[in-house]
């Protein structure tokens, strides 16, 4: 079959791409592994009458232009506002944080995710010289550059360090640690989707077809084939090939590389580079239906149940737990979201019932013990009981079923790399114009034809959806260039 | 009150001396204010030890200007060095040290045990420094713009870049990670903070200095050297008053204009130098409204946590280890990681869990320094908390504890052979960032008060004995005098 582009994986971002090419005429194929799309965005049935989104129940937001072009709210992806949320610290205090980041911080964080989108948007447009991937800096500054040498702390000042550590939305990182301001630009959660995230796939996919795009689900890409340093095929596991003027892989950066490829065929700085491309701190959650809902914490309301409840989230916390991620070993105390997902929806648990996730960050792909073993999952699935009995003393004693997801489990289902979803670790090394690689411009890669959406291009971590459409309008502006054939 | 000088400088460490002489030989007059009875700073003061006495300060000389040797005749006054270019060891628990000196070929032969990969890679990687480092010279040794768009590229990747990240980017031998990461990140500054590995080009740069290297040992100690340096003070006409501890800066319409002593008497100038640290200089003796309260209440926020401290042993017989090499720095550290997370801990004020420690033996190079029979062997520990909780008294016996043990899996027997022992806790200095190391010589020398300058430690870009802080400090005090003169 041919095709005008083909996009690599059904997450948001690919959905995303395949509307924006497939509105303006184009011949697109989603060619996605799973046997329905959305990636990420997927809600199922995880125990008879319980529903949850496995992978997130938040993701970056999705920048308000793209959901109104894509029409999302009318097909049917609806947030709930986001809430204060509840923060326990581990003397059991609670503090009730803000919904938002505080206004100046907020102002200054979001104003920088717009430029530097709009600076991709803008380097969409127009490729790079030649040989540019050889280059190992941007050329020109980015917007947000200036908080590469600074850290959380420094950024916050010590007495907020604790809030701050909180507004990470139960990230592990060192706040101490110079570039660690660049976490704050990592999306804060987009707000929960009423149905859960499965709607936002479910949108997202009206909006390609509707587009014109064809979406092939249950369909695994083997290879993507060059011709002249040009990708021109996209080979399939099945032993079928489409091709393709131009490819879009939503995949990890190591994922496209350095396993789509026969790597003699690519430049040396492109193998380098992937392979030396670091993960962030993945995450494991754990769902738990529940008989009843739990009674609010102490000093709280029944509103408190809608917001997110994070567990531990002190600076030490979050920096023990990073430590013993570096260490390949499970912390003793991860980071803990508790979202009760059921009481923004109720529609995901039964009447009388409760849906809860936990997520807990920090947790190492592979222990250094060795592989996830049942006794390994069982100790972290205490932890994550522990952590929600710490909220909700006696609820362990409510739970029906549970259903633990560790990063293995994710680097399966999901095919990212070592589990990890933000798509590589938000390092200055590895963020804006170092992502995924240096002087890259609007998510083109070294190989022609080939473009970067997902995680672990410059926008990924940044906003949903965005660095799709960034690829879709490199694409577009490559045709009318003539510059693909 | 005595007659106007053109010049004060505050604190005779070896960067006040040398500004002092700089500025006296360029026709000022200059006065230098000691608060001690002795000139020298932390380089003359003697630490107890037994029969014996220690520098508390470094034994060492980091990088010394070659500039100032030549300009201020230190050679004829008296300098002379013991050992030059210490080569870096890092010791190993479990197998051959790693032997990592100036001659490239012999280092990547004592690599290729630990890995046949890392010593290949070894010599790409050390061009690759040093010629980056010599693009950076006009940067750090004089105050001039960086070269071609090549370097420019350079820095500003490793200005992002963590050390870490670096390291593991090339190396996969954890040892040899390690003791690299030590030695190259000083002041504080974690192997994973974002631009840490622009520290390697420094070290690089500081490698490339001049006959004596990175690091070298003057003979008859520290002390000897700052007898040189008075010397030339001397020589150049600089008065030097000991006992004279400043109480505050005279201003005079928010410019510096002299200094107050304890005694009461006033010291009227055109420009003061302060070798102090930029905080105790601004914080103590200059008042908030000079300095400017926003400007003041950030150096009051942002204080070191992180610093060296250093446990001094007099020992009966030499350690088994400076058999090795006996011009040797020899740095025990297991691992990158363990280094990274001894800066975590430290940064929140605990002593980490594995201490990192860099060991040398002055007499093994310079027999003056002690009896015959008897050796120093001087620990440099970093990282460790500046200020712990529960303070430095109690921690103190710990760390000399922890770090006999260390010693002794390296060196059997040396426990039972320590005579005397002494720990100088880590200093409360100025907190090093990236940026610091980044920035221009005329930013980390000038204050926001008018006519006061720094010619220290804190003016340089990491701190070192190196006296490159006070040359350019008195070129630009010079050209000052000179303009108000016309």
């Amino acid at each position: 079959m041919r095709y005008d582009a083909c996009v690599i994986g059904g997450d948001a971002d690919g959905l995303a791409a395949a509307a924006t090419l497939a509105a303006r005429g184009l011949k697109v194929v989603v060619v996605e592994r799973d046997s329905h799309c959305g990636g990420r965005c997927a809600t199922r049935e995880f125990h008879p009458g319980f529903r949850a989104s496995g992978f997130a129940d938040e993701l970056p937001a999705i920048p308000s232009d793209i959901f109104w072009s894509l029409d999302l709210a009318r097909r049917g992806a609806l947030f709930a506002p986001a809430l204060a949320s509840l923060a326990i610290w581990p003397d059991r205090q609670s503090v009730v944080l803000p919904a938002s980041r505080p206004p100046a911080l907020a102002a200054r964080t979001g104003a920088l995710r717009r430029a530097i989108i709009g600076r991709v948007m803008a380097d969409a447009k127009e490729p790079p010289g030649r040989g540019w991937f050889k280059r190992r800096t941007p050329s020109l500054p980015w917007p947000g550059e200036e908080l590469a040498g600074r850290s959380l702390r420094d950024l916050l000042g010590e007495a907020s360090a604790n809030s701050a550590a909180a507004l990470l939305d139960g990230r592990a990182c060192d706040p101490t640690l110079a570039g660690s301001a660049l976490e704050l630009l990592a999306g804060p959660g987009g707000g929960m989707v009423a149905g859960g995230l499965g709607r936002l796939g479910d949108a997202l996919r009206a909006a390609a077809e509707e587009a014109g795009a064809e979406i092939s689900c249950g369909l695994e890409v083997s290879d993507i084939r060059c011709k002249g340093g040009r990708a021109v095929r996209v080979g399939l596991a099945d032993g079928s090939e489409i091709v393709a003027r131009a490819v879009i892989s939503t995949l990890d950066l190591k994922r496209t590389f350095l396993s789509l490829f026969t790597w003699s065929t690519l430049p040396r700085e492109v193998v380098d580079r992937a392979g030396a491309f670091r993960p962030a701190p993945a995450t494991a959650r754990l769902l738990l239906a529940l008989d009843a809902p739990p009674d609010p914490p102490a000093g709280t309301d029944f509103s408190a149940l809608r917001a997110p409840i994070r567990v531990a989230p002190d600076a030490a916390a979050l920096e023990a737990a990073y430590r013993a991620w570096r260490g390949a070993t499970v912390p003793a105390r991860p980071p803990a979201v508790l979202r009760l997902v059921s009481a923004v929806d109720p529609s995901l648990a039964p009447e009388g019932a409760a849906c809860m996730t936990v997520t807990l960050d920090a947790i190492p792909h592979t222990p250094f013990d060795g592989a996830w073993t049942h006794e390994k999952r069982d100790k972290l699935r205490q932890t994550g009981l522990a952590a929600v009995e710490a909220v909700f003393p006696g609820l362990s004693k409510h739970v029906l079923g549970a259903e633990l997801i560790v990063p293995p489990d994710v680097e399966n289902m999901l095919g990212a790399t070592g589990g990890d979803l933000s798509g590589g670790e938000l390092a200055a090394d590895q963020m804006l114009g170092f992502r995924p690689f240096a002087a890259c411009r609007g998510t083109r890669t070294p190989v022609e034809g080939l473009y970067l959406a997902g995680p672990s291009s410059t926008l990924g971590p940044l906003a949903t959806c965005a660095s799709g459409v960034a690829a879709a309008r490199a694409v577009l502006a490559d045709f009318a260039a003539g510059r693909l054939r | 009150m005595s007659e106007p000088r053109d010049v004060i400088v505050i604190g005779a460490s070896p960067g006040g001396l040398v500004a002092a002489a700089y500025l006296a030989l360029a026709g000022a007059s200059v006065t230098v204010l000691e608060a001690e009875a002795v000139l020298g700073g932390a380089c003359a003061s003697r630490l107890p030890l037994g029969d014996l006495t220690a520098p508390s300060g470094s034994h060492t000389l980091c990088a010394l200007d070659p500039r100032v040797v030549k300009d201020l005749m230190l050679v004829r006054r008296g300098l002379r060095f013991a050992a030059r270019d210490l080569t870096l060891i890092g010791l190993r628990t479990d197998g051959k040290p790693l032997v990592l000196g100036r001659d490239a070929h012999a280092a990547a032969r004592s690599i290729a045990p630990c890995s046949a990969r890392d010593a290949e890679r070894f010599r790409g990687f050390r061009r690759d420094h040093f010629a980056f480092a010599r693009a950076m010279r006009a940067l750090w040794w004089e105050s001039g713009a960086l070269g071609g768009a090549a370097q420019r590229d350079e820095l500003r990747r490793l200005s992002v870049t963590s050390a870490a990240a670096m390291l593991d980017a090339v190396f996969e031998s954890e040892g040899l990670k390690a003791t690299f990461a030590f030695d190259a990140l000083q002041d504080g500054i974690s192997p994973a903070d974002a631009g840490s590995s622009l520290l390697f080009a420094w070290r690089a740069a500081q490698e490339m200095c001049g006959l004596q290297g990175a690091v070298a040992i003057p003979r008859g100690g520290p002390a000897a050297f700052v007898e040189a340096l008075v010397a030339a003070a001397q020589a150049a006409g600089v008065e030097m008053r000991t006992g004279a501890r400043v109480a505050r800066l005279l201003l005079a319409r928010d410019a510096a204009s002299g200094a107050a002593l304890v005694s009461g008497e006033e010291i009227v100038a055109r420009v003061v130098l302060s070798s102090l640290s930029r905080r105790r200089t601004l914080l103590e003796l200059a008042s908030a409204g000079a300095t400017g309260f926003a400007a003041a209440a950030r150096l009051r926020r942002h204080t070191a946590e992180v610093g060296e401290g250093k446990l001094v042993l007099a020992l009966s017989s030499a350690p088994g280890f400076a058999a090795l090499q006996p011009a040797g720095r020899f740095v025990i550290v297991e691992r990158l990681e363990s280094c990274v997370a001894a800066h975590a801990e430290a940064r929140a004020g605990r002593l980490p869990g594995e201490l990192a420690l860099e060991a040398i033996v002055p007499t093994s190079v310079d027999r003056t320094l002690a009896p015959v029979g008897t050796h120093l062997l001087s620990v440099l520990i970093r990282p460790l908390p500046v200020s712990p909780p529960e303070g430095w008294t109690e921690l103190s016996q710990l760390v000399g504890k922890r770090v006999l043990a260390l010693l002794e899996c390296h060196a059997p027997g040396l426990s039972a052979s320590v005579t005397a022992m002494n720990f100088v806790e880590p200093r409360d200095c100025d907190p090093h960032t990236v940026e610091h190391t980044l920035a221009g010589w005329s930013d980390r020398i000038a204050t926001p008060i008018d006519g006061l300058y720094l010619c220290g430690e804190a003016a340089e870009p990491v701190s070192a004995i190196s006296g490159r802080a006070a040359r350019i400090a008195a070129a630009i005090v010079a050209a000052r005098l000179k303009g108000e003169a016309r």
